[in-house]
Parts: C-alpha cells; structure tokens; sequence
C-alpha cells in the first residue's frame, strides 16, 4: 500500500473509529477523553495536511477496495477533496478545543464527544469518498450524529427540532439516492471516476440537488437550521459553519464540477436558488432577535454566495466559491464560538435584552467584531477575497443582474451583521452584565479571528490550494 | 348438472344459516345438514370414501360433540339475545378479504367458466395415499393436534379458579 | 442429519413433559439448548461445515425434505429469534412458564417443517401448526384483550386456510401432485388456467396469513394483545414464516410474469405506505411496532415482484433483516413495559438516561429499520430499490425508497417520546431490564451492526 493510500485510511478510520471508544474513555476519566478525541481529530487534519502537499505538487492518491455490484471502497485525495478535508479539520479541531470547557458541566459529555468525532471523522470520509453509496453513506451518518448533537440538552423542543433537522436531511438525500439509483442504471456503477463526463437528465440533476439543497439549509430546504440553533454553540458551529452546511457545497462541486457535465440551464437556475435563498434569509437576519438565529440566516444567506461562485462555472467564481468555504467556515465558526460565549455568560439568546457588553468581554468582542469583518467582506480580511472573486465570477459569466442582486445580498449582510454588533457590545448596559469566558474558549474564538484575517493577508497559500484544486475540474467554462 | 347446481345451492343455504343462526343447537343442526348435502355431492361425483368420512365425522362426530357441549352450557338472557340479533351481521366483516381473493383468483385464472377440468387416475386408497406419500404431512397433523391439545390445556385448564366459581 | 431439525424440537417437548415440572428451571434450560443448537447447526450447515445428507433416518423415513440455503435461512432466524422470545418470557412462572415454553417448541417444530417442506400440502400443514400455536399463544393469559386478538387471527387465518385449501385441491387437479416440482410444471404450461387461479388462491391466503394491506386487519391487534415475549416471537419470525417465507416458496415456483409481478408490486407497494402511514399516528408502541411491521413485509414483497436473482436475495436479506430488527424492537417493548409498566408512548419520556442499553439498542435497530448506513438495513434496502430500479419498476422504486423517509419519521418520534428528551418525574425510579431482556438485546444490535459492516465483504458471495 502507497504512503497516500495509508495516510487517506488513517485520515478517515483514526476519528471514525477512535469515536467509539472515547465513551468507554470517558467512564474512566473525563480529561483523558477530552485529550483523546482532540488527538483524533489533529492526526486526521495531519494527514490531510500531508495529503496536501502531495496535491500541490500535482499528484492524487487513491486507496480502492473493489465490490461487486460497482460498490467499490474508493478514497482519493484529489485537490478540492484535500481542500475541504483540511478546512473541515482545521475548524473541527478548534471546535472540540473550544468544547472542553464550554461543554463541561453538562450530562452526556460521552455522546457528545462521541458524535462530534464520529461526525469529523465521517466528513473527512464523505470527502474523500469516490464512489456515490459510500459518499450517502457517510452523508447519513453525518446527519446521524447532529441528530444527536442537536438534541443535546433533550428538552422537548431540543429533540423536536433535531428530529426536524434529521428528517429535512433524510427525506433531501433519499431524493438524493433515486438519483444516484438512476445513474447507477446507466453506467453499472457507483465510481464517479467512472462517469466522469456523463451528461444527467434535468430529473436527475433536479432530485441531487435536492439533497444538496436541504444539507445545505439553502432554500427551499432552509428551516432546520436556524432551528438547530437550540444546540450547544460548539456543536451550531460545527453544524453550521465548518462542516454540515458546507457538505452540500462541496458534493455539489464534486458532482457538477468534478464528474458531470451540468446542462446550461442549470449554470442559471443554481445561480437563481442561490440569490433568492441569500436575500430572504438576509432579510430574516435583519428581523431576528435571537443571537443564534441571525447567526445562521446569515449562513444560509452566504450559503447562496457559494453556490453562485460554483454554479456559475467561470474560472474566477469557480476560485471564489471555493475559497468562500474557507473563509466562511472560520469567520462563522468564530461568530458562533463568540455567541456561545456570550449566551452562556450572559443566560439569554436576546440581543435586545444585550447592550454594552464590550466593556466586561473586550476580547470576545474584538475577535467578533473581526469575525463578521470577515463575513461582511472588508479588506484585508479573507472573506473580502472570496465574496469578491464570487461576484466577479458572476460578472465574468455574463449574467450581470444577478451579480448585482449578490451586491445587495452583501450590502445586507453588512447591514444585519452591524446592527448585531451593535446590539450586543455597544450602547447602554440593559441590566445583564457578562463576564468574558473562559482562557481557553476566549483562545479559540481569538484564533479564529486571527486565522481569518491571516488568510486573507496571506490570500496567496490558500489560493494556492485552490488552484489545485480547480486545475483538476473539467466542469469550468474558461 | 341441474341435480349439483340444485345440491350445491342447497348446502350454500345450509352454511349461511349455520353462520346466522341464533342459537347454538340450531347452528349444530345447520352444520350437520351442510355436511350431509356435501356427503351427497360427494358421492355423485364419485368419491366414496370421502363421502364417507365427512357423513361420519362432520356430521356423525362433531355434531355429536357439538350437542354435547351445548347441552351443558345455560341459555341467553333476554338482552344477551337481543344484543346478539342486532350485531347478528357484524360476522360478515370477514367477507370483504374474501370477495378481494376470489377476485384475484379470477384475475389470475381470466378463463371463460365452463371449461372441463382435467381429469386423471389417482389413488384411491386413502390408507396409502396417507401412509406412503404423505408421511411429512402426517407429522405436521400429528404436530397441529398436539398445538390444540395444548391450547386446550392452556385456555381452558383452571379456568374455573381464575373466576372464582 | 435435517431430519433433526423437526425432530429434536418434537423430542425436547415430550422430555420436558415427562420430566416432573418443578420450576420449569429444567424446561427453560432445555429450550434454550434446543434453540441455540439448531442456531449453530444452521449457521454451521449455511458455511458448508455440516453436511445434510441422510444417514439411517433417511432409510427409515423417507421423508421428502428439501435442504436449500433459503430454508437454512429460516432455520437459523428461528432459532435466534425462538431463543430471543424464549429469554424474554423467562421471568414467567408457574403453568404460563410451561405452557409459553410448550406451545414455542410445538411452534419451533412447525417453522422447521415449513423451511424443509418440499410440498405445497405439507407447506399448509406446517402454517397450520405456526398458527394454531399462535392462536394459543396470543391468548396465554386469558386476559380479554388477549383472547380478543387471537380471535380476530383465527378468523383471517381461517379465511386463509379455506383459500389455501381450495388452492391445494384445484392443484391437485391441475398439476401432477403437488409437489414443488409438480406445481412448478404445471404453472409452466402456458393454458393452464387452473394452475393459475390455484396460484392465486394460495397468494391470497398467503397475504392474509402475512399480514399485508389489504389483509392487515388482525396483525396490529395480535401483535398488541399478546404478552410481550409472544409478541417477541409472532412478529419476530411466527408470521413471517408463515406469510413471507411461504410467499418466497411459492414465487418462486411461478415463472416470471406480468400479472405476477403487479400483484407482488402493488401489495408490497400498498402496504409499505399503508403500513408507513398508519404508524405515524399510533401512541401504543407495540401497536405502531406491528403496522411498521407491515410496511417492512412491503418491501419483502414488492422485492418478490421484480422476478430477478438480486431481488429474490434482497428480499431474502431484508427478510433476515427484518427478523432480527423486529424482534429486537419488541424485546425492548417488552423492557419498556416491563419497567414502566406501560406502552403508551405519550406517558413515557427520557427514559435512555434510566435504560440506556435499551434505549441504544433502540436507537440502532431503528436507524437500520429506517436505512441509516452502514447498518444492515440499509443494505438491503439499497438492494431492493437497484432491484426494482433495473427490472424497470422505477415508480415502485422511488415510493419504497421516499416510505423509508415516513419509517424514519415514525421512528425518531418513538425514539423522541420514549428514550431521547428529559426524563419524566414520575419514571425517576425506572431501572434498567434484567440480563433476560438485556442479552437478546445486545445480541440483536450487534449482529445488525456486524452485518452492516461486514457486508460489502460478502456481498459478491451473497449475490451467486
């Protein structure tokens, strides 16, 4: 067996295996699990992150088990799949940090620390999974672990609504499945590297993007997420920064960007999704009072950036919507990890009860405020790169109104973001005066603010990846 | 074949008014006749042995055993009666199932009625059709008979204790 | 060597008998020795590792029996699940103990006959003897509700058995005997009408003894009326052998056809929604464990419809699947009601932080009912929808696969109103179920675990 193909096995089965065990860990000493499950998604990332300096010098890996029936064990480390195993990594390992003392005084820390690994370890195996049954495969077992992760404090509307966000997902990725059913009818296999080139059926590429849409919350999908709010912050940022929502996008590229050709009135439907999806939810964000809420329109509102900059399939959008993932994924999960820390300190989720908070959490503010920077799209922060490249995209395909509809869409974001901040850390003291969190957690959220803004004054490495990634795409209109 | 149609009309009557009847020793007797009209169909279409067996089990035996029971339990009250004659039809809502399997039968069959069957030899001795062709099926009887035995055993054993009577 | 497989459970029942009672310590034991025996004797037959050729007995007997790895499937299930029910009623005492441990051999004894018949007449035979068993079983208590569900079995089963009957008789006169071979050349001849109807008849009893919409009626009642361990062994594997098993016999003699295949479609398709729908609505938790029970009988049948190789192995995978998950959701029923003292579902709340074996158990076996990868329902899910998708019934294949959207449904509201969520006050004093309930329980997940994981390896095997 190649170097590749072990560090792909280890990158995978290290979290996904390593998870059950972290329960028994756990019966024995809390800390140790702590450390344990932090170990497991660091040698993930260090594998990705080997795996990518293969890319970069324009090399894949593959491990393949063969299957009869074209249920072949296929793992490949191409560029976009390195990409995203490396980002999701990166924000997953911050977020288990970040949950050792945010998660800490509450019951089933086991299953916690259990889910979120198993959920790590099943995204990098969704991402460098080449074939389509073990790609649902491990779609549902993400969606099997936020269930649990939702339902986290089991009060009766915590595990309403992660039976809600269970079922949106499932019923999407069932749809999802009759497609795969029905390519699998044509070609005899589930290889992707087999179909590269095929041409769907509207149908078809209609019922994908169904389970595509609702793992991505985008509309008409968009409900679950804001819902999932009533999870630990850890677990909303996993869920609707770093990882889950992001699913969605990238199997979206790996499909349609990677293997088949999409049809021309796809490149403006997707684009025409996208736009409606990120101004309604940007004028959701714009009227909710809850913390988290506004948090995760705006994720389903910048959601719609990203599947601008894929969809449109011009070179600079394509570029753009990739390294959107990234930005997005850190500022987001900073913005989560943030309101985690103010909710918790703060005992509410209102913003209109908030005020004045910057004076008692300085540096949570700083790094919130450098967060939704990011997330606005002001230079030189990353997010000020990806927006832009998606909306020259947009521009450098020809369809110019919707260009200036995304305009809008951002200008609202930075609108809704501002009154947010506002809200919270500026203005009189409404009567709830918050202590700034805890060494670590303040650590976190810190870093994330630093990441993002390193990673838009450093725009040329993780535009380096990108082009990698994008140099092996066959779906990009040049 | 008017003599059969006549026959098996007749012992469709006899097994509605089983079905129907109010009382228990009126249904015995009901019962009976239908087994004594199928003796008869059985007979003309040549298979006395069969007719034989079904005069004197169905109608010899069980009714017998039926009789016996009956004559040891007590009479409906006035209202028990009148109950029952009012939900004397509620049986039939086993009909339904069967008129959507005699429906699909059809549909399987789809052949014009009237067609003559097939005809061919076949053994005739009861005895060695039981006894060298159909020793398996023998052990499943013997097995449904001790099922029964037991389920008597069950449902009925110290009944009378579990009441208090 | 097969022959024992009808005959030691028939001669553990008359020991046990002979044997002074005491306790029913000793019948229990012995039980429990029958059961785990024919399950290694299966599974060891199943690897090729014990023959079935005759011996002595086969000079003796001559039985015509048929030992094919499909009837090796059922005698396997059946002794897991008979030993599943078996531990699940040992806490029974005094005459129910000896009669609930009679009544599953005599019942063991009739499921064994109906995997090594080789003749449609021994085939009914052997259904009689699972139902009438049954009948007695539902009604072990004499409670009224009890004796009302068995009631409404023996009247369905009834009407089954005059429709099964009629069947064998026109067989007997359209086909050269009735055995399977007989059968199989006479539904080859194309004019053979009778064959057909007979074919039909035999379906439909069939389908009533199964279960299936639009025959349903009785299961839910049964299946709720009966103590908790019967309803272990009725759902886990009695009325699937009865209804399916023979369903999977008889297909098989048929040769592929339209009509065939619309009927097997239509029920199947009918009652996996019907069946989907119905358990949505239920607060009884037995009670919407048996309709999910019909709607996952559904995909056995409409995988029959296809009349491919994949779709009979998927159907027999599913019909594995669909043992072990069932009996194990009514295992843990039964330690749910056991502990509470109730099944409805609205009056329990949280009780995965009182049972947690229970309630983890739980939360996998409907994961799989439902299709979750990489558990082993989902195989065989996945097989039956490639199945129907490449015979062409892509309609079919689309309506099973959204229905495991509504199992998943149902389920996670199970799952939310009786483990998942706070923990009621008033079940503050709840303890887990004793090692009784709890072993099958473990037993059953990780095999449904174990195969999920395990069964791309042997896919290719499976597939011959």
């Amino acid at each position: 067996m190649s170097s590749g193909a072990l560090l792909l096995l280890l990158a995978v089965f290290v979290p996904v295996g390593g998870a059950f065990l972290l329960p028994l860990l756990g019966r024995w000493s809390a800390s140790a699990r702590n450390i344990m499950a932090f170990l497991l998604v660091l040698v993930s990332l260090a594998c990705s992150t080997r795996l990518l300096l293969t890319v970069l010098t324009g090399q894949t890996a593959v491990y393949k088990f063969p299957f009869p029936l074209g249920m072949s064990f296929i793992l490949s480390a191409d560029g976009l799949a390195v990409f995203m195993a490396v980002v999701s990594a990166l924000i997953g390992a911050i977020i288990v940090l970040f949950s050792f003392d945010y998660i800490s005084h509450y019951e089933n820390q086991n299953e916690y620390y259990f889910m979120v690994v198993l959920f790590l370890g099943s995204m990098t195996g969704l991402v460098y999974s080449q074939n389509l049954i073990f790609l649902y495969l491990f779609w549902e077992l993400t969606a099997f672990a936020s269930w649990r992760l939702i339902g986290f404090y089991r009060g009766r509307k915590d595990v309403l609504r992660a039976d809600k966000a269970f079922l949106v997902t499932f019923f999407g990725a069932l749809a999802m499945l009759i497609g795969f059913v029905f390519i699998y009818q044509q070609t005899g296999t589930f290889d992707l590297a087999a179909m590269k080139g095929l041409a769907l059926p509207g149908l078809v590429v209609g019922l994908i993007l169904c389970g595509i849409l609702s793992k991505s919350a985008t509309l008409p999908f968009q409900t679950w997420l804001p819902d999932a709010g009533v999870a630990p912050s850890p677990v909303t940022a996993l869920l609707h920064a770093a990882v889950l929502v992001k699913i969605g996008v990238y199997v979206f590229a790996r499909l349609f960007l990677m293997t088949f050709v999409l049809g021309a009135f796809w490149h403006t439907a997707v684009p025409v999704i996208a736009a409606a999806s990120a101004l309604i939810a940007a004028g959701a964000a714009l009227i909710e009072t809850d913390i988290k809420r506004v948090i995760a329109y705006s994720t389903v509102s910048q959601i719609g950036f990203i599947f601008l900059g894929l969809a449109t399939g011009s070179l600079v959008g394509v570029v753009g919507g990739l390294l959107f993932i990234l930005m997005h994924g850190l500022a987001k999960g900073g913005l989560f990890l943030s309101a985690g820390i103010i909710e918790q300190n703060a005992r509410t989720k209102d913003i209109t009860r908030m005020g004045g908070l910057f004076a008692t959490m300085p540096v949570t503010a700083a790094a919130f405020a450098g967060c939704a920077f990011s997330i606005m799209g002001i230079p030189p922060f990353g997010g000020f790169f990806s927006k832009y490249f998606v909306i020259a995209g947009a521009v450098d395909s020809g369809q110019l109104w919707l260009a200036l509809t995304f305009v809008l869409g951002a200008v609202l974001t930075i609108i809704y973001l501002f009154r947010l901040f506002n809200l919270i850390f500026l203005g009189p003291v409404k009567g709830i005066a918050a202590r700034e969190g805890s060494r670590l957690m303040v650590f976190c959220v810190v870093l994330l603010a630093v990441l993002s803004l390193g990673a838009g004054a450093l725009i040329n490495y993780p535009a380096m990846a990108v082009r990698a990634a994008v140099a092996q795409m066959n779906g990009i209109v040049k | 074949m008017i003599t059969m149609a006549i026959l098996l009309v007749a012992m469709a009557l006899a097994a509605l008014w089983t079905v129907t009847a109010n009382l228990y020793l009126r249904a015995t007797i009901a019962l009976a006749l239908t087994s004594v009209i199928l003796t008869v169909i059985m007979f003309r279409l040549g298979a006395p042995t069969a007719a034989v067996f079904e005069l004197s089990v169905c109608a010899g035996l069980i009714s017998v055993i039926f009789i016996s029971v009956i004559s040891l339990t007590h009479r409906l009250t006035l209202q028990e009666f009148l109950s029952r004659r009012q939900n004397r039809f509620a049986r039939f809502r086993y009909l339904p199932p069967l008129l959507i399997a005699a429906a699909l039968a059809m549909y399987f069959a789809r052949q014009p009625l009237g067609v003559s069957l097939p005809w061919r030899e076949t053994v005739t001795d009861a005895r060695s059709v039981m006894w060298d062709l159909r020793r398996f099926d023998l052990f499943g009887q013997v097995m449904v008979l001790l099922a029964g035995v037991f389920g008597v055993v069950t449902l009925f054993r110290g009944a009378k204790n579990r009441d208090g009577r | 060597m097969i022959y024992l497989f009808i005959f030691i459970p028939f001669l553990a029942l008359i020991v046990i008998n002979l044997l002074p009672q005491g306790e029913g310590e000793f019948a229990g034991w012995a039980a429990l020795a029958v059961f785990s025996a024919q399950l290694a004797a299966a599974a060891l037959a199943a690897c090729g590792l014990i023959g079935l050729g005759g011996g002595w007995l086969d000079q003796l007997l001559h039985f015509r029996l048929l030992s094919d790895r499909t009837g090796l499937l059922l005698l396997f299930l059946a002794g897991l699940v008979g030993g599943t029910a078996l531990l699940s009623g040992w806490r029974l005492r005094g005459a129910s103990r000896s009669n609930f441990i009679n009544l599953l051999l005599i019942a063991l004894t009739g499921i064994n006959g109906l995997a090594l018949a080789s003749d449609l007449f021994s085939l009914y035979v052997f259904i009689e003897v699972v139902a009438v068993s049954s009948f007695v079983l539902i009604a072990l208590f004499r409670e009224r509700s009890g004796l009302e569900g068995s009631f409404k079995y023996l009247m369905m089963s009834a009407l089954a058995s005059v429709l099964m009957l009629s069947a064998v008789a026109c067989f007997l006169v359209a086909a050269d005997g009735m055995s399977f071979a007989a059968v199989r050349a006479a539904l080859a001849v194309p004019g053979n009408y009778l064959a057909r109807a007979a074919l039909g008849l035999f379906l439909c009893g069939l389908f009533i003894k199964g279960g299936l919409v639009p025959f349903h009626g009785w299961l839910p009642d049964a299946y709720m009326s009966a103590p908790a361990p019967v309803s272990v062994f009725l759902a886990g594997i009695a009325t699937k052998a009865a209804g399916l098993f023979t369903l999977v016999r008889l297909v098989r003699l048929a040769p592929a056809s339209a009509d065939l295949s619309a009927v097997l479609l239509l029920v199947g398709t009918l009652s996996i929604v019907v069946g989907a729908l119905a358990a949505l609505g239920q607060r009884d938790m037995k009670r919407m464990l048996a309709y999910s029970s019909i709607s996952q009988m559904g995909y056995i049948v409409a995988a029959l419809g296809t009349g491919s190789a994949l779709g009979n192995a998927a159907a027999l995978f599913h019909f594995f699947n669909h043992a072990v998950l069932k009996s194990q959701l009514f295992v843990n029923a039964a330690a749910v009601e056991e502990q509470t003292g109730t099944r409805d579902m609205d009056r329990l709340g949280g009780l995965a932080a009182r049972l947690p074996v229970t309630g983890t158990t739980s939360v996998i076996a409907i994961l799989s009912t439902a299709g979750l990868p990489p558990l082993s329902g989902f195989w065989s899910k996945l097989l039956i929808v490639i199945a129907l998708w490449t015979a062409g019934h892509q309609f079919y294949a689309a309506i099973a696969l959204l229905a495991s959207g509504l199992t998943l449904a149902y389920f996670l509201s199970l799952q939310r109103r009786v483990f998942f969520g706070r923990l009621r006050p008033e079940l503050e004093n709840v303890k887990e179920a004793g090692a009784a309930l709890l072993l099958p329980a473990l037993g059953l997940s990780a095999l449904t675990v174990g195969v999920g994981l395990v069964f791309p390896f042997i896919l290719g095997m499976f597939i011959k």
